[in-house]
């Protein structure tokens, strides 16, 4: 039986990540995802025994009413009847009597929906490139953009109850598609009005209803916060600007470690061939003139 | 292997692909009828007025008008070029069809290589064949980019899925999964394409030059040294030939 292999030495840099990531794996993350557990239990123990039932209790406001309407009996002509049944129009019966109160205190303000409207002038490609503009694909230059149809700093609109307001979306229109780090679900390019179409899944908390009567719409999505047509560009836009700035910053402040070799060889490479062709010149020559 | 598309962005429809073939088409025939009556002596002004010779037409503005029977415009018209949708001359042009809805998520590679496969069997000349391989074998127009991560080329790609395609973001469910995919494979992939140029560049480069250069000069000055050897060779032979010939002929 042969003896087993000794055991393979990292280096030490490699030693060292590999510590580091089984630190992380081992004992850091499972503390973290232990502690993000405990929280959101505890958040949500709040949320079953505190909010929500206080909640429920303020939505049920106008059919606890209606209901005691329902129970309140009047006398006519010696007989004892439902206050319905001498109730008309908006007080009929205990569900319309529901809906009207609901009217009353505003409650049926957080099923106003807000409608997303897609503007058409944001192509598929944007390229900085500009012999490759060809509007039948979607594919635009920014200069053919901006040459032909002038700034177009907006597209669409979002409509809540017939008030219109256009979609800020110039990040949408003009960052160039080599730089931008959205996908739509279809493959195609990620706008401002893909991101007013995503769901908002959370409740906040279980107040999501007691939120949208306040703000008077359905928050169904994220184009129906307010305000969604000023500030939903600018965030989708900020972090890709960010982000390159940064690495743009990066590139500037360390130039001095990478931009020198790459000229040395630059230069190198321009000089042997330069060098390299007076040779073969050369060489030519000295056969020509020894033959 | 998966049927799934490999890839984010989207691929064109078919009718695309085969609108861009009959255009290639147009243009050689018409560039060929212009040339052929240049052969035959007529000057570049009958040219210009021959209505049997019209001039070849970019892209766009084949797409705008196939049948070359006049595109108008409206001023209120919101279609690309302001092209007017009402008007029954219009029904020909490319930029106001729904194929766009047609549109394939994602790099459908097998129609991406039936177009390229259409296209190579257009080629008749070194033109086309430098034309073809400059452009639309590395960047086919029925495909079109919409992320940072479909500028990645597939050789520069490490993310892939279990079926050994590459990891496609338009067929991940939520937004910031999807986002974090787009961003991963385009600066992974941004990363390894500068990584390696700045190594080819600094490394490789000026090294592979100057050996290039040399192995240049010896061949020239070898292929120079074999002629004139030759030269030498054959002359001799002449003499040689010329002096037997003497010999034999006593002249």
């Amino acid at each position: 039986m042969s003896a087993s292999p000794p055991p393979f030495n990292l280096p030490p840099p490699f030693n060292v990540v590999q510590t580091g990531y089984e630190l992380i794996r081992d004992d850091l993350y499972p503390a973290l995802e232990t502690g993000v557990d405990t929280a959101r239990d505890a958040l949500q123990t709040v949320e079953d025994t505190a909010i929500e039932p206080t909640v429920d209790m303020i939505l049920g406001v106008p059919s606890k009413i209606a209901s005691l309407i329902g129970d309140f009996g009047i006398e006519v002509a010696g007989y004892e009847v439902d206050a319905y049944d001498v109730l008309s129009g908006d007080f009929d019966d205990e569900e319309t009597t529901t809906e009207t109160i609901e009217g009353f205190l505003g409650f049926d303000r957080r099923h106003n929906e807000v409608d997303i409207v897609e503007g058409g002038n944001i192509p598929e490609q944007v390229t900085l490139n500009p012999f490759a503009n060809d509007p039948a694909f979607k594919q635009r230059s920014l200069w053919n953009m901006l040459g032909e149809d002038g700034v177009q700093l907006t597209s669409g609109y979002t409509e809540l109850n017939g008030n219109e307001s256009a979609i800020f979306a110039p990040f949408s229109t003009y960052f160039p598609t080599s730089m931008w780090p959205y996908t739509a679900p279809d493959g195609g390019r990620y706008t401002v009005h893909n991101l007013a179409n995503e769901p908002i899944e959370s409740d906040f908390l279980g107040t999501k209803p007691i939120v949208e009567i306040l703000m008077g719409r359905k928050l169904d999505k994220v184009g129906a916060l307010p305000a969604f047509s000023v500030w939903g560009d600018i965030a989708l836009g900020a972090p890709p600007v960010a982000g390159w700035l940064a690495l743009g910053v990066l590139g500037f402040f360390t130039a001095e470690f990478w931009l020198p070799p790459i000229l040395l060889a630059t230069g190198q490479t321009v000089a042997y061939t330069g060098i390299g062709t007076g040779e073969i010149f050369f060489e030519v020559a000295k056969s020509l003139k020894t033959n | 292997m998966s049927m799934r598309r490999p890839m984010s962005g989207v691929t064109l429809s078919s009718e695309y692909a085969t609108a861009l073939r009959d255009w290639r088409r147009e243009r050689e025939r018409r560039s060929d009828s212009i040339k052929q009556a240049r052969e035959e002596g007529m000057n570049e002004t009958d040219i210009m007025a021959d209505p049997n010779l019209p001039s070849p037409r970019g892209w766009w503005e084949y797409a705008v008008d196939p049948r070359g029977d006049g595109a108008p415009t409206s001023e209120n018209s919101n279609a690309p070029g302001k092209l007017d949708r009402q008007s029954n001359l219009n029904t020909d042009s490319l930029v106001l069809t729904d194929w766009w809805d047609d549109q394939e998520p994602g790099m459908d590679t097998r129609a991406i290589l039936s177009y390229q496969q259409m296209l190579k069997s257009e080629i008749d000349n070194v033109g086309d064949w430098f034309g073809y391989y400059l452009d639309e074998a590395w960047t086919p127009d029925i495909y079109v980019r919409t992320s940072m991560a479909d500028y990645v080329p597939n050789m520069f790609n490490i993310f892939m899925d279990d079926d050994g395609d590459r990891l496609d973001p338009s067929k991940t469910e939520g937004f910031f999964k999807r986002t974090g995919q787009t961003l991963g494979q385009g600066i992974v992939g941004y990363g390894i394409v500068g990584g390696l140029f700045y190594v080819g560049v600094t490394r490789f480069m000026p090294k592979a030059t100057d050996g290039i250069m040399e192995i240049v000069e010896k061949v020239v000055g070898g292929t120079f040294e074999t002629i004139f050897n030759i030269r030498e060779e054959f002359v001799k032979s002449n003499k040689r030939v010329k002096e037997a010939k003497e010999a034999i002929t006593g002249d």
